[in-house]
């Protein structure tokens, strides 16, 4: 296995072993030790970069060639997000919820070796903004993952309060008010990373519209509209509680949905830059036979 | 003296009935009178009075063999008891039985419910007494001192205290996983019933300071209202100003429902998805249970919070095992410690485990 390979072979378990640890204290009964956790957090994290980074020189640009290298980038996204914002959220097992996350994230781009397919080198072709651009998407997507762990944590905490559940696990959990103002606050992030995304990409769009994927393009937009809508529906308390929560679920899954019928650069066809990496009639039936 | 001469009398809720118990608990005077009479014995060296409602225990060191049948007398005397029928309820332990009662007691896992706090504070005033009249010695001080790192450690790290098990803090709980912080929260209270006032007391210690009261009774809700610096609302009117309320406490007296399902619903499509913690403390119920099915309303009932209560109190008993195993280690190596010194003056204590100084 190659160098970089075994590096976020590492960070994954490292967050897999994080999460157990902290999981199995507080089925116990038991708040896990913070600094511990975060120990985890940190290695796997710097496991990671160093993983990303070996990529990063090898293929000669941000990572974000295939889809094993843009799900390694989102999950390296999340924990980066959740060490920036853990001091504004306060929210209590939000490190356990990102472990899990993050180490799901990174399990499951190892699960099919073709999503690490070659591609050609400076996939960006030596252009920075395209490059800040897809980090930028890639990195939001991050934060739509944080925002996706905060509402699950809500959606524990509104159910087991609904149904009366006396385990003093929930004890444990965040508020429903902290959580939904969290959730609220992380999907504000992840759409203002998006939109800087969209905006440096849209320089490009104008350029050349005839050479970018439709199908991405219209994914991106829509992703974008809908988080705008999600923003606009909350401010205006037309969507709040469980409904807001299972919205940013969808947000997040509709997310990642978008980066599936990503492939590699094996094909000289087309350089998307619409979105973040470019797409292939070929990927798409792959994909679609994956499915 | 050697560490090997300590015992202890009393008698505690597990053996005696509340009848016995009020008879057998001293007051001020009775406890000055055992400080007094037992300075002048020679043959106890150092002793400690613990008188709580739920236990009455005397704690000594003495060389004499036959010192029980001292002390059984002096507080059978005191009590005005047959000298039998004050056996027939109390207790006597010696030595090593002695260190882990007392671990037991300060840590919690004794009291009648378990886990509770206030037993550390009743330990820590007892030996605070005896040290003021200069009772205590080596022997029963670094008992006591360990009896506290010990209490500390269970506290800390078992789940003896998690889980609340009256009716307020549990209230307070559940507010606190819906709302967070309760500063902020407005807290209306319907009715002037005595677990409802509880429950304003336990929301209050918790930084909760918006009250407002109504009830039947305008005299009663004036003096609940004025007790927490609360203001009183109509009865007559109180449902139209619903919607401002985060926590509404509910227990009246009345035969049928204060709070319908419309009204509550009215409020919470106010509140723009805002939750409500609804607390309905009255038998009959005073709050409509249909409300439970609106989104952001959390309706508790008597029966939901002493299931609640139950569930935590069962994990609590399950967890006592836990503690006294870590109890019976702790106490025998004070035990085994205090008796290498006893035997070897001159030998420093060994290091005790490093999870011992919580």
């Amino acid at each position: 296995m190659e160098q970089d390979k075994i590096y976020l072979l590492i960070a994954t378990f490292l967050f897999a072993i994080g999460f157990v640890y902290g999981f199995y204290t507080i089925l116990r009964g038991h708040k896990y030790q913070g600094l511990l956790l975060f120990a985890f957090i940190i290695g796997g994290f710097a496991f990671q970069t160093l993983g990303l980074n070996i990529r990063g020189a090898k293929v000669m640009s941000c990572p974000l060639g295939n889809l094993f290298e843009i799900i390694q980038f989102i999950s390296w996204s999340l924990i980066m997000a959740y060490i920036i914002i853990r001091y504004v959220l306060k929210l209590q097992l939000l490190e356990l919820f990102t472990t899990f996350i993050a180490s799901a994230l990174s399990f499951f781009s190892f699960l099919y070796p073709q999503w690490d397919k070659p591609y050609e080198n400076s996939l960006f072709g030596g252009n920075k903004w395209i490059e800040l651009h897809a980090a930028l998407a890639v990195f939001s997507y991050g934060i739509y993952a944080l925002m996706a762990a905060v509402a699950v944590m809500y959606l524990i905490q509104h159910y087991s309060l609904k149904r009366k559940l006396p385990s003093k696990v929930y004890n444990f959990l965040p508020s429903i008010s902290s959580s939904l103002e969290g959730s609220y606050k992380l999907l504000l992030t992840a759409l203002l990373f998006y939109s800087i995304s969209a905006i440096v990409g849209s320089m490009y769009w104008f350029q050349d519209f005839e050479s970018i994927s439709k199908l991405k393009f219209t994914m991106t937009i829509a992703l974008w509209a809908f988080s705008i809508s999600l923003v606009f529906l909350r401010k205006k308390d037309v969507v709040f509680g469980e409904v807001f929560a299972w919205l940013c679920l969808l947000l997040f899954n509709f997310a990642i949905l978008t980066v599936l019928p990503i492939d590699n650069r094996s094909s000289n066809k087309t350089r998307d830059t619409s979105g973040i990496v470019e797409l292939h009639e070929s990927s798409q039936e792959a994909v679609l036979n994956l499915k | 003296m050697s560490s090997k001469n300590l015992f202890l009398i009393g008698s505690s809720h597990h053996s005696v009935p509340l009848e016995i118990r009020e008879k057998l608990a001293l007051s001020a005077d009775d406890t000055e009178y055992i400080y007094n009479f037992l300075k002048e014995s020679k043959n106890i060296s150092e002793f400690l009075v613990l008188n709580t409602c739920n236990r009455v225990e005397l704690y000594g060191v003495s060389d004499k063999e036959d010192i029980q049948e001292e002390v059984t007398q002096l507080l059978s005397q005191l009590h005005d008891f047959d000298t039998a029928f004050y056996k027939r309820y109390s207790f006597w332990k010696r030595d090593l039985e002695v260190i882990r009662h007392i671990f037991e007691v300060a840590s919690g896992i004794d009291s009648q419910i378990i886990g509770e706090n206030e037993i550390f504070g009743q330990v820590k005033d007892a030996f605070r007494e005896a040290t003021e009249n200069k009772t205590l010695g080596s022997t029963l001080n670094k008992v006591f001192q360990k009896s506290f790192q010990a209490a500390k450690w269970i506290r800390s790290n078992t789940s003896i205290c998690r889980g609340q098990i009256s009716i307020g803090s549990i209230c307070v709980d559940l507010a606190s996983r819906i709302f967070g912080s309760l500063e902020e929260n407005n807290v209306l209270v319907v009715g002037t019933g005595e677990v409802a006032e509880k429950t304003l007391e336990a929301l209050q210690a918790k930084g909760c300071s918006m009250y407002s009261v109504t009830g039947r009774n305008i005299e009663k809700s004036r003096n609940l209202a004025n007790l927490y610096n609360g203001s009183v609302i109509d009865f007559e009117t109180f449902q139209n100003s619903l919607s401002i309320f985060d926590i509404i406490i509910s227990s009246t007296s009345a035969s049928g429902l204060i709070l319908s399902e419309q009204s509550i619903r009215k409020a919470v499509l106010k509140r723009k998805g805002l939750p409500v913690f609804l607390i309905d403390l009255a038998v009959p119920r005073d709050v409509d249970p249909k409300s439970a099915n609106l989104g952001s309303v959390f309706l508790y009932n008597m029966d939901d919070l002493s299931m609640i209560a139950n569930e935590n109190l069962k994990n609590r008993q399950n967890e006592v095992v836990i503690c006294k195993e870590s109890i019976q280690e702790k106490a025998t190596y004070l035990w085994e410690g205090m008796n290498r010194i006893s035997q070897k003056k001159s030998t420093p204590i060994l290091h005790e485990p490093q999870e011992f100084h919580a």
